[in-house]
């Protein structure tokens, strides 16, 4: 794409100080960051005197860095001078690269959180101090006994969780007592950990953690420290600690080109430790930032803004080509706001465009124009009920997730993920033992590695479940480039014979290849021919948060929209005590709310439809009465 | 030029089953055919070559019952790997620890550490499945010496090889054929062309000059004349036929582009009139124009602020000595060390090996059937470090701790420096390299001794024995100037892996002395046939008693032109110091024996080669100690005696 027009304010901050310096952009919801960034890289790359150097621009999501790449598409070798991506792909590479740094043998590879909680119950169970914590035998009733192992897990897990985010330095393999946490505490983190590198895998708070230590490496640093020049970063404003100083051990003392865009407004990652102090406090006093601040909401009509500023005032509705729309209806109950949704769907995609009157510019509107919002996603049951009912829209939407995993649901491939990442990781303990679980085998346990299941393999037609798992997992073994055609050869074999005797699994089956193909389809997109490898497409599973924009309506948690826009959005469920969270209780707590739903009201262009039932069913069956959502009331 | 490509490791390609070679800003490859210096050349031009060559199926190692290796698996290895590593220099070559910006820029983030010295390393892999071709894969090195990889393939491989390009320059080379292709060196650099400013001006003026040409010219008029009768046939609207002696248009002047080049005195010829080596010289000469002149484009894009890639060159030669005089080879080895960029030179040429300092040689070596491809090492490294370790003993106040701490290492790397070569080697071994013109590198084994007798005598006695000359077997004669003197010479065969042996005297401590340095360099006093003079004799003293005393006799006369010149040499020299503390004493039929040794010893170079011949003549056999002695090196070079 060619270079962008940009407004005065846009240009002012794009050239700054010729590129040089830190520089801290606070910019308001819709003021352009994804323009002001990618204009900036291209600044930078096209128009400065020297050309050999590189810029690394870190986003939070997949999709904001694809957004960018294609803005700056046309930039001789962009590829080459440029890294575009989110924080954890950038930190995947430098792992990938240095593992032998942090003492791996070879590239360790990630489990996601329902793994790490798995192993944090072998580790609760096998050590009997720990087991003491974990067993609550005074607890009668099993139910109330698994609900307090949940919560018990489910704290231990945050704890390691905190503790890697705070990038904890490595503990001493003989210390029992680390930072006077107490016995218990140091076994917990030491063994959950000893667990992962004797498999060699890591969590999702490694990732950051590793590349950290990686980066501590003064010679290390040095080379991304003179590769990197620019350094620009996005969402600035949920920059968490582990982030802020993977920045600055790149930087060190002496580099200090680096721009932050952010919106403090927008801070709602608060969860994982990320604050917009990073930007507005501490990048500030680190690097000598030049502050900049733009308020202009470019993005959205001024029916929008204007709800926005009544929720956060930000300095005045700027002028906007368009007057646009934004209403708040009551309805009576979840299913008459489902309907009126519907409706409102049903009636944009039949007149296909937006436009005003006297206002010549007219927007197509389609499916992908259109999100229906909410603070979490159990708002979408009736809307979803809908939506399944009816024939224009039943495969016209997608629910989006934080991440795009593939979780399959029959067995057959489960087994066959499995196997997967026992094929690229032969040390995988964990996910090996699940395969033995699932298919049941006999005998003496196995032992851990995929090659004690191939020898059960035999070359013949006898077409049983292990027997093809086995024969493709043989195949990719060989030829770790051909997960496509073994993806074509489970569709032949599905074709001509039932591979599950039940209705249920058949489908389930069939879903889940579909499921599987779309992944793969997508990851081939992206990654050139040489490097479609089991192994990559196993790193991209675990990190993929982008979905391919298809023509799709998008029902989204606030939470996942960051830096989206759409057309047309509904914003449903505005009860009290929905939004904001019933658990919201602070001050904090309430303010991030706030900027939840300053997020939420500026991802619209041009209409926004807030809608709220007075009525809910509660889980227990009864309805009860709702009131509108507490940001709201005074703007009704 | 700020890079280097330092190491390149081969395996399972051709004779190269595993080699790890390290790489200079030039060198130098010697061996015999076939011992696997043009496969090297292949390996890299396979990896960087600007015209890359196929790897295919055929070039896997076999052994020499046709057995492929056998990989981890115990399956037959078809897997080819070709490793190099890439190192950051300073302008005369040698190591630093960071690559430069612009470098750092094209190199990417792939760069590591070793020593907090960074490198870029890259696996190049063949496989060979079914097919003939070869899937090829990259991968990026996370640590060069255990030879770990990083998982992910490497994406930037293209990227490396914008800017990092070989041009092989195979034996084959003609700036006549290369004058007409343009996919040349040659062709590339005049399709460049670039007449400037006056370009209209040159159009009139070759007008003017073909016009001028046909006016003066009454064949040409007349071909003209007769050429328009073709405008009445076919009714043209434009200019017609017309005859150009010179190219019309200003884009085909290139196309008949012509070198030619003037000897001395004499007339200005075209190439095709020079002999194949100023042809294949002009060829050489041409690529490094080449790439100069890509370079200087690339300096003048970066002084603007284009995007560009950059350049580093590398040149790949092959016997660039051919059909070239040997004062012309010794000029052509200083030229391509002037050319930017990698220079890898493999040669027959002693003139041009020659030349070269002793690091930049390489010696490829066939063992069975791979390669072995040796270096010269030298200790200064080694000695640094001793140093460094004494150093720390002082600093830590000599305690027997600090001694205990130190000294184990100090030992080991003493008896490692040892075996290396010093700096007085080094000058003792170039000297003897000028003195045989570069033979000494292109020997297939060394016959050592002390002095210049057995250098003058020892190559008729060996074509006495062989019937040939030494030469002619490869084996070089050298006289080390003294029992002291050995080392250098045994270091040098150890590193090159050439055969040695040792003829030595007898007298005195001379045994134990060389004993002594086989011992420091070899380890295994087995590695090198050592033959002693029997009864304590020098060489003079030896021909003398292995029944010589007539031939000795009738040489002396013969050079001081005095009958019984013996008597001559007694009456004047008798009684006299012979050296401090030692009178002679030539009374008696054994003062007469004495006075016969003394008088060889005082004239060696007039007598030794003249002795020898009248031996040769004479018909007796050779001394027992000599035959042993060629016996031992025919045996172990399975030579054949005619």
């Amino acid at each position: 794409m060619s270079k962008a027009i940009l407004s005065k304010e846009q240009e002012v901050i794009v050239l700054f100080n010729e590129g040089e310096g830190a520089v801290l952009v606070e910019a308001a919801a819709g003021s352009g960051k994804t323009r002001i960034l990618a204009e900036r890289v291209r600044y930078l790359l096209t128009e400065k005197k020297d050309k050999f150097f590189s810029v690394l621009c870190l986003t939070f999501t997949n999709k904001a860095a694809e957004e960018m790449k294609d803005r700056l598409v046309g930039i001789p070798k962009l590829s080459e001078r440029a890294f575009i991506g989110n924080f954890h792909e950038f930190c995947l590479a430098i792992i990938r690269s240095r593992y032998a740094d942090i003492g791996f043998a070879s590239p360790p590879h990630i489990f996601d959180q329902n793994d790490g909680k798995k192993i944090l119950e072998e580790v609760l169970l096998s050590n009997p101090i720990l087991k003491e914590i974990y067993s609550f035998p005074n607890e009668e009733s099993v139910e109330e006994r698994n609900k307090k192992q949940r919560a018990k897990l489910f704290e231990c897990a945050d704890f390691i969780s905190t503790q890697k985010r705070q990038l904890i330095e490595m503990i001493p393999e003989f210390e029992t007592n680390y930072k006077n946490w107490n016995e218990k505490t140091t076994l917990l983190f030491q063994d959950y950990n000893r667990r992962l590198r004797e498999q060699n895998a890591m969590d999702y708070d490694d990732i950051l953690l590793y590349a950290h230590r990686i980066l501590l490496k003064t010679s290390v640093a040095n080379i991304y420290r003179r590769t990197y020049q620019y350094i620009l970063i996005d969402e600035a404003q949920d920059l968490n600690y582990a982030q802020y100083n993977i920045i600055k051990a790149i930087c060190g003392a002496e580099h200090k080109n680096v721009l932050m865009v952010g919106d403090p407004k927008q801070a709602i990652y608060g969860f994982n430790g990320s604050s917009p102090e990073f930007m507005q406090k501490i990048f500030l006093e680190d690097f000598c930032a030049v502050r900049k601040v733009i308020n202009k909401n470019y993005r959205s009509s001024k029916a929008v803004l204007s709800l926005a500023e009544k929720i956060q005032p930000n300095g005045g509705v700027g002028s906007n080509f368009f007057e646009g729309l934004a209403e708040i209806t009551a309805f009576e109950n979840e299913q008459s706001e489902a309907e009126f949704i519907i409706s409102k769907i049903k009636y944009w995609l039949s007149k296909g465009f937006y436009q005003e009157a006297n206002n010549e510019i007219k927007e197509p509107i389609s499916f992908k124009n259109i999100a229906v919002l909410g603070r979490n996603k159990f708002v979408f049951s009736s809307l979803i009920k809908l939506l399944e009912e009816d024939s224009d829209l039943k495969n016209r939407y997608y629910l989006k997730k934080g991440l795009e995993k593939f979780e399959p649901e029959s067995d057959f491939f489960k087994i066959f993920d499995l196997g997967t990442r026992i094929l690229v990781n032969p040390k995988d303990n964990l996910h090996f033992r699940q395969i033995e679980d699932l298919i049941k085998l006999q005998g003496p346990k196995k032992s851990n590695n995929l090659e004690s299941l191939l020898t059960f393999y035999q070359d013949d037609n006898d077409i049983t479940d292990l027997n093809l798992h086995l024969k493709f997992w043989n195949h990719l073994k060989n030829n770790p480039k051909s997960l496509g055609w073994v993806l074509e050869q489970f569709n032949q074999v599905l074709k001509s014979e039932s591979i599950s005797s039940s209705e249920v699994e058949s489908k389930q089956i069939s879903f889940d290849l579909k499921q599987l193909e779309k992944l793969w389809k997508s990851f081939v997109r992206k990654e050139s021919p040489d490097n479609q490898t089991l192994t990559n497409f196993r790193y991209f599973l675990a990190l993929n948060n982008s979905k391919e924009n298809k023509e799709e309506i998008t029902l989204a948690t606030v939470h996942t929209t960051k830096g989206l826009e759409f057309e047309i959005v509904f914003l449903i469920g505005m009860n009290d005590g929905v939004f904001p969270d019933y658990r919201a209780k602070t001050v904090a707590a309430l303010k991030e709310e706030k900027n939840n739903l300053y997020v939420a009201v500026t991802r619209a262009k041009r209409a926004l439809y807030i809608t709220y039932p007075n009525m809910r069913k509660m889980p227990w069956g009864t309805e009860k009465e709702q009131s509108i959502s507490r940001f709201l009331k005074d703007i009704n | 030029m700020n890079i280097l490509i330092d190491k390149i490791r081969v395996k399972n390609l051709r004779a190269l089953k595993d080699v790890e070679i390290n790489l200079k800003t030039i060198t130098i490859l010697v061996g015999a055919n076939n011992s696997g210096k043009t496969t090297l050349l292949r390996a890299l031009n396979s990896v960087l070559g600007i015209t890359r060559n196929q790897i295919n199926q055929d070039d896997l190692f076999i052994d020499k019952d046709g057995i492929f290796l056998i990989d981890k698996e115990g399956k037959p290895s078809k897997e080819i790997i070709i490793d190099i590593r890439i190192i950051p220099t300073d302008e005369n070559g040698d190591r630093i620890a960071n690559f430069d910006l612009k470098w750092s820029s094209k190199l990417g983030t792939g760069i590591q550490t070793d020593n907090d010295k960074e490198f870029l390393a890259i696996r190049t892999k063949y496989n060979f499945g079914i097919e003939d071709t070869p899937v090829t894969s990259f991968f990026h090195f996370a640590n060069w010496e255990n030879e770990q990889l990083n998982a992910e393939e490497f994406k930037g491989f293209n990227q490396i090889r914008n800017n990092i390009k070989m041009y092989f320059i195979d034996a084959q080379r003609d700036i006549l054929e290369d004058s007409k292709q343009r996919t040349s060196f040659f062709g590339k650099l005049v399709s460049q062309l670039d007449y400037g400013d006056n370009l209209e001006g040159l159009k009139g003026q070759i007008a003017e000059l073909n016009k001028e040409a046909i006016d003066k010219s009454e064949v040409l008029k007349h071909l003209k004349e007769e050429l328009e009768k073709l405008n009445q046939t076919t009714q043209t609207q434009g200019e017609g036929v017309s005859l150009n002696p010179f190219p019309k248009k200003i884009s085909d002047l290139h196309k008949g582009m012509k070198v030619y080049f003037q000897d001395s005195k004499s007339d200005s010829f075209s190439m095709e009139n020079h002999g194949m080596g100023t042809r294949s010289w002009a060829s050489i000469i041409t690529a490094g124009a080449f790439s100069s002149w890509q370079v200087k484009q690339i300096d003048k894009k970066i002084e603007k602020g284009e995007e560009t890639d950059l350049l580093f060159p590398i040149f790949a030669l092959e016997e660039p000595e051919a059909h070239l005089h040997p004062n012309a080879q010794r000029t052509l080895y200083k030229q391509l060390k002037g050319f930017k960029g990698q220079k890898i030179v493999s040669t027959h040429s002693p003139y041009i090996a020659g030349q070269a300092e002793l690091e930049e040689l390489r010696h490829f070596y066939k063992d069975g059937d791979s390669s072995v491809v040796s270096e010269i090492l030298f200790d200064n490294y080694d000695r640094e470090k001793i140093k460094q370790l004494d150093g720390s003993i002082k600093s830590e106040g000599k305690t027997p701790e600090a001694y205990r701490k130190y000294n184990p290492e100090i030992i080991e790397l003493k008896k490692i420096a040892d075996t290396k070569l010093t700096d007085n080697d080094r000058r003792d071994l170039v000297r003897e390299i000028f003195l045989n013109k570069g033979e000494l590198l292109f020997s297939k084994a060394l016959l050592l001794f002390e002095g210049p007798t057995e250098e003058a005598a020892l190559p008729i006695f060996y074509q006495k024995h062989f019937g040939r000359r030494p030469y002619e077997d490869g084996v070089t004669l050298v006289s080390v100037n003294g029992n002291k003197n050995y080392s250098p010479f045994l270091k040098f065969s150890k590193f090159l892996k050439i055969p040695v042996f040792i003829l030595s005297d007898g007298d005195g401590t001379t045994e134990k002395e060389v004993i002594n340095q086989i011992k420091k360099v070899y380890t295994e006093l087995e590695s090198v046939p050592l033959f002693v003079l029997p009864n304590n004799a020098d060489f003079e003293q030896f021909l003398f008693e292995s029944g010589f005393k007539d031939e000795i006799l009738v040489i002396m006369d013969k050079v001081k032109n005095v009958e019984n010149s013996i008597n001559e040499y007694i009456r004047s020299l008798n009684r006299q110091e012979l050296k401090k503390g030692e009178i002679r004493d030539y009374n008696g039929e054994e003062g007469i024996n004495r006075a016969i040794v003394d008088c060889m010893r005082g004239n060696k170079t007039d007598f030794a080669e003249e002795i020898a011949l009248q031996i040769d003549e004479s018909g007796k056999e050779l001394p027992t100690k000599l035959v042993e002695l060629f016996n031992k090196i025919s045996e172990q070079l399975y030579l054949k005696i005619e």
